[in-house]
């Protein structure tokens, strides 16, 4: 019920009013008739008081009457006369009609009078008397005669003083009728409704009348005024009620709901018109109660206000869009409107046949420029690279920044060559600018990935944006030309990136670390002056088999695992050592990633170690990158020279693969310098780079760094290293990745067997 | 001294026996001629005074205002009074009768009740009577007288007393007699409407009857007071209105004692009471001096 009286809400106001008046009119009828009930209880009341009071005045009467004709018939038969009559009545007749019946002595209606002898016989007899001859048996009756009701009454007549000794009777006869009406005055009794019920000659004893009597009671003034007061009065409250609701509801429609129906018509016609007031008028003209134009007036303020507010929230929209959409930084479109686009884009050309591109673009080690120069300086590198490729887009097509150094630019009919052409010319573009103008001193390169695929295999463009991301992959491999369209080919190292199966691996590597195997490589002592050691690889077990680095690491890198991972990679060493997988006495190098240097928690972690330190023998070596360490250098050099008090030796690793500064070198605190086995090869290669790396190996060892040379693939290679002063060798040469030290095996050049079949084409582990 | 003693005594004694007969008080009946019961009220008074009869006037009873004046004052004085009403021939009459009321009565019958009271009189021991009338009522006192009175009757005291007449027209008078005379003569006794005293022209009597009362002329009257057989006095009212004309000069120019109280009318009601009252008392001492 509830429910469907809710339904029912809300009901328009003329509903309300409705009711009400109804209600108001139900409730008046219900008060009118029983105030009518009432009144008619009250009249009832009345009238059978009044009828009481009539009986009883009625009765009151007769008895009086009758006592009156009693009185005045004992008073009569003991007047001297009446006895006179008795003992003469020469003048019987004289007595009679003048004496008695034409003086004040008796009233009128007594209508004849007769005296009688002891014997009941009449004293005269008159023809026509209207009285009996003989003394009737009944000495008291009531008689019709002619529609008159008369009472006879005898009585017989004594003579005083003689032992009340009967010497006759005396008899009257009365209007019954004219009696009543003389004898009293009747209040409660309509009198002239007093009328006799009994046929004509009844005749009756005297106690009967009443019963004989029929009669009225009167209306009572006071009653039929206050009775007809009463009608009035609610006769007038009826009217008056009627006129009332008329006049309320006149008022209540014209002043309530004719304004608030205009209103909300005013209110519904500008919704229909979107809130344009200029468009919207309210109908029926100016509203005459005050408050409903101030309502107005204040809707129309208040719709001003919504306008304006309206025309405000648009512009910030517009400007929330344009930032949500757009890259502060460069003002080309942001990540968001790519993704909005691409899905539009997908959209567009499903099913069709057309060519569908896209291509990203970065920046290579834009992080190192970024923690070398500054943000200013990469945030110039990048507003550099926006303003290049938007300037060299073409017509229709839109160029994003996703984030970082990271650009991607939307291509519609364009084949694989026709974008490749496009990469090289914003390559070459990009390569124009001379970037040394922002201080940057070092080359600064940029990679292309290119991924096509028709609108008619929605599938393959679903995978655009990946395959994109693997070719830009590609292109940053070393000894590629820095553009890369995707192949097919391209699709096993992809998967490698975003596997599920990689990720849930290195999970549980960090929370577990029971699937870490430890690799080792030896990095071989030049001679027998220096100790050789073993740089620890990390591999990842799971059902499948075995996970190596390049797997491990970019997920490492896109979950953001770095610090984790090097911490469990740390327990698993601290492990190797107390199970005795490392012998003692043997000595490790492990790779530690900038950003766990930097890590609060690094020392406490990496001290872990130091209890396998030997004495007098710095035979754990952490291989820190020259980016990350010159990233902090500060931090980093303190935490360094923390460890190295400790016991722990320092190595930089990809030594001249970055963009660190030869200057800061000497405040670095470390022991070993692993020239990058870019420069290491460039000693087999072109006379001026071979130049600058024997430099560079002089200088470092002349500053008493001892220097490792990686990637030792060949002899030719090995001897160049040995003649320039390298320190240490590492490399395919010897060995891969061990699964387990050979304690037998002494790390020197000289001493440790060669492996001279591997391929010099296999990248290396870290 | 003794002799002062014993007169205590004497009077004592007197008093003590008279006290009983004065207080003996009440209205007493009295069987009447014609099987008729007549009403009176008798005050026992000193056996040694004389007893008073007093009777009403005209149509009147015993307990007119002015016959109850004399026998209270009467009374009073230790004197036994008798007050009879006439029957009027109605039985047990206790009311005054009205002038149209049937008038079936005459002077006759009167004198014969009056004779019966006088006789009651004198068997309660009452041997000197005086007899007291007012208005009429001295005239049927003067009947009494002239048709042989009892011996213990002394002395009549008239108040208020005239002829009777019809009115103050004597030609209507004298033409009511005539006719009354006429229809008597011719043997209608039918009741007749006449003029007779303070009755104007409704006295209804049968004409026998009118003509009873209206023998009471001026003459005989005079003739009656005159040769009244006991000591007879007169007391008239001075402004007596009921009185006919010239009556108390009349009376003046007779032997005939004759009292006017002053400024006295016809009942001798008003300032008048006393000095009546006195009168009448010592008329009837006198008239107890000259029995004793």
């Amino acid at each position: 019920m509830k429910r469907r009286l809710q339904n029912l809400l809300p009901l328009p106001i003329s509903a309300y009013l409705g009711g009400f008046f109804s209600v108001s009119l139900l409730l008046f009828i219900i008060i009118g008739g029983w105030m009518l009930l009432q009144m008619n209880k009250v009249t009832n009341a009345a009238e059978a008081s009044r009828s009481h009071s009539a009986r009883t005045e009625v009765r009151a009467a007769i008895d009086k009457v009758l006592t009156s004709s009693q009185e005045m018939l004992a008073e009569l038969s003991q007047w001297s006369e009446t006895r006179q009559q008795l003992r003469d009545n020469t003048y019987y007749e004289y007595w009679r009609n003048t004496r008695v019946l034409q003086t004040s002595r008796i009233p009128h209606y007594v209508t004849d009078v007769d005296i009688y002898d002891q014997q009941g016989a009449i004293l005269l007899t008159r023809s026509g008397s209207s009285m009996p001859d003989k003394l009737p048996d009944l000495l008291h009756f009531i008689d019709i005669q002619q529609g008159t009701t008369y009472l006879y009454r005898f009585m017989p007549i004594v003579r005083p003083g003689d032992g009340q000794r009967n010497i006759g009777y005396l008899g009257l006869r009365m209007n019954f009728d004219q009696a009543l009406q003389e004898l009293n005055h009747f209040i409660y009794t309509d009198s002239n409704s007093l009328g006799i019920v009994s046929p004509e000659g009844a005749r009756f004893p005297p106690d009967e009348i009443q019963h004989q009597l029929s009669y009225l009671p009167r209306q009572s003034g006071e009653t039929r005024k206050l009775e007809s007061v009463m009608r009035s009065t609610l006769y007038s409250f009826a009217a008056l009620a009627v006129v009332l609701i008329i006049i309320s509801y006149y008022l209540t429609s014209s002043l309530l709901h004719t304004p608030l129906r205009r209103l909300a018509q005013y209110i519904e016609e500008l919704r229909r018109n979107r809130g344009d007031i200029s468009k919207t008028e309210l109908s029926g003209g100016t509203l005459c109660v005050k408050e409903f134009d101030m309502l107005r007036s204040s809707i129309i303020d208040y719709q001003h206000e919504l306008e304006e507010m309206h025309n405000h929230l648009d512009q910030k929209n517009r400007e929330m869009w344009r930032l949500a959409h757009h890259d502060a930084l460069t003002g080309v479109a942001n990540r968001r409107a790519y993704d909005e686009d691409w899905e539009r884009l997908q959209e567009l050309v499903r099913g069709q046949r057309i060519q569908v591109s896209v291509m990203l673009i970065d920046c290579d080690h834009f992080k190192a420029i970024n923690d070398t120069y500054g943000h200013d300086v990469g945030d110039q590198v990048i507003r550099v690279i926006a303003d290049s490729l938007r300037q060299n887009l073409r017509e229709g097509d839109h160029l994003y920044r996703l984030g970082g150094d990271e650009f991607a630019v939307h291509l519609i009919n364009t084949d694989t060559e026709q974008c490749r052409t496009l990469a090289q010319r914003y390559q070459e573009r990009l390569s124009h600018f001379d970037f040394k103008a922002l201080g940057i001193k070092e080359p600064v390169r940029f990679s292309i990935g290119i991924a096509t695929a028709e609108g008619s295999q929605p599938k393959q463009v679903a995978q655009l944006h990946k395959r994109a991301d693997i070719a830009m992959y590609q292109a940053k491999r070393p000894g590629n030309n820095k553009i890369a369209v995707y192949n097919d080919g391209m699709a096993g190292n992809a998967e490698s990136l975003l596997s599920n199966r990689f990720i849930t691996t290195v999970y549980r590597a960090i929370e577990q670390g029971d699937n870490i195997e430890l690799h080792y490589q030896p990095v071989l002592a030049a001679d027998d002056a220096q100790s050789g050691f073993y740089e620890t690889l990390v591999r990842l077990r799971d059902e499948r088999g075995t996970i190596t680095p390049h797997n491990i690491f970019p997920v490492v890198e896109s979950e953001g695992l770095a610090v984790e991972f090097d911490y469990a990679v740390f327990r698993r060493i601290t492990k190797a050592f107390e199970q005795g997988e490392i012998p003692q006495g043997t000595c490790i190098s492990l790779n530690v990633d900038g950003s766990t240097l930097m890590h609060h928690n690094f020392i406490q972690q990496v001290s872990r170690l130091a209890p396998f330190i030997q004495s007098g023998c710095r035979c754990i070596v952490l291989e820190i990158t020259e980016n990350a360490l010159i990233s902090e250098i500060e931090e980093g050099s303190r935490k360094l020279r923390h460890l190295r008090e400790a016991g722990f030796a320092i190595a930089l690793d990809d030594f001249g693969s970055g963009y660190s500064s030869l200057r800061y070198l000497a405040n670095m605190p470390v022991d070993i310098i692993k020239l990058d086995i870019g420069m290491v090869r460039d000693l087999e290669g072109d006379p001026s780079q071979r130049i600058i790396t024997e430099y560079i190996a002089h200088m470092v060892r002349g500053a008493g760094y001892q220097l490792v040379a990686e990637g030792i693939e060949n002899d030719s290679l090995l001897y160049r290293v040995l003649a320039l002063g390298f320190t240490h060798v590492q490399g395919f040469l010897f060995d891969h990745s061990l699964p387990a030290i050979d304690p037998q095996n002494r790390l020197t050049v000289a001493e440790y067997p060669r492996n001279s079949g591997k391929s010099l084409n296999r990248a290396l582990g870290s | 001294m003794p002799k002062q003693v014993l007169l205590f005594f004497k009077r004592l004694l007197f008093v003590l026996w008279i006290l009983p007969a004065i207080t003996q008080a009440g209205e007493i009946s009295l069987a009447m001629p014609g099987n008729l019961k007549a009403l009176a009220d008798y005050h026992s008074g000193d056996p040694d005074k004389p007893a008073v009869l007093v009777l009403h006037g005209f149509l009147q009873t015993h307990n007119f205002s002015t016959v109850r004046l004399i026998a209270t004052e009467l009374a009073d004085a230790g004197y036994a009074v008798l007050r009879p009403t006439l029957t009027l021939n109605i039985d047990q009459r206790k009311n005054s009768l009205a002038c149209d009321a049937v008038q079936n009565h005459t002077v006759e019958h009167a004198t014969k009740e009056i004779a019966t009271w006088v006789a009651w009189l004198k068997q309660h021991g009452h041997a000197h009577i005086v007899l007291i009338g007012h208005s009429t009522g001295s005239n049927n006192l003067l009947s009494y007288l002239h048709s042989g009175p009892d011996s213990a009757v002394s002395a009549l005291i008239a108040t208020s007393v005239g002829p009777m007449q019809s009115g103050d027209d004597h030609k209507e008078s004298d033409r009511q007699q005539a006719e009354a005379r006429r229809q008597l003569a011719s043997g209608d006794s039918v009741l007749k409407r006449y003029t007779l005293g303070f009755c104007r022209e409704n006295y209804v009597t049968p004409p026998g009857h009118f003509l009873s009362y209206m023998q009471w002329d001026r003459e005989r009257l005079l003739d009656y007071l005159r040769s009244s057989p006991v000591p007879t006095t007169v007391v008239l009212g001075e402004s007596d209105k009921w009185s006919p004309e010239g009556w108390r000069e009349t009376l003046e120019q007779t032997d005939i004692p004759l009292r006017v109280i002053a400024e006295a009318n016809h009942y001798f009601s008003g300032t008048s009471e006393f000095s009546f009252q006195s009168t009448i008392l010592s008329l009837v001492e006198s008239a107890d001096d000259r029995a004793g």
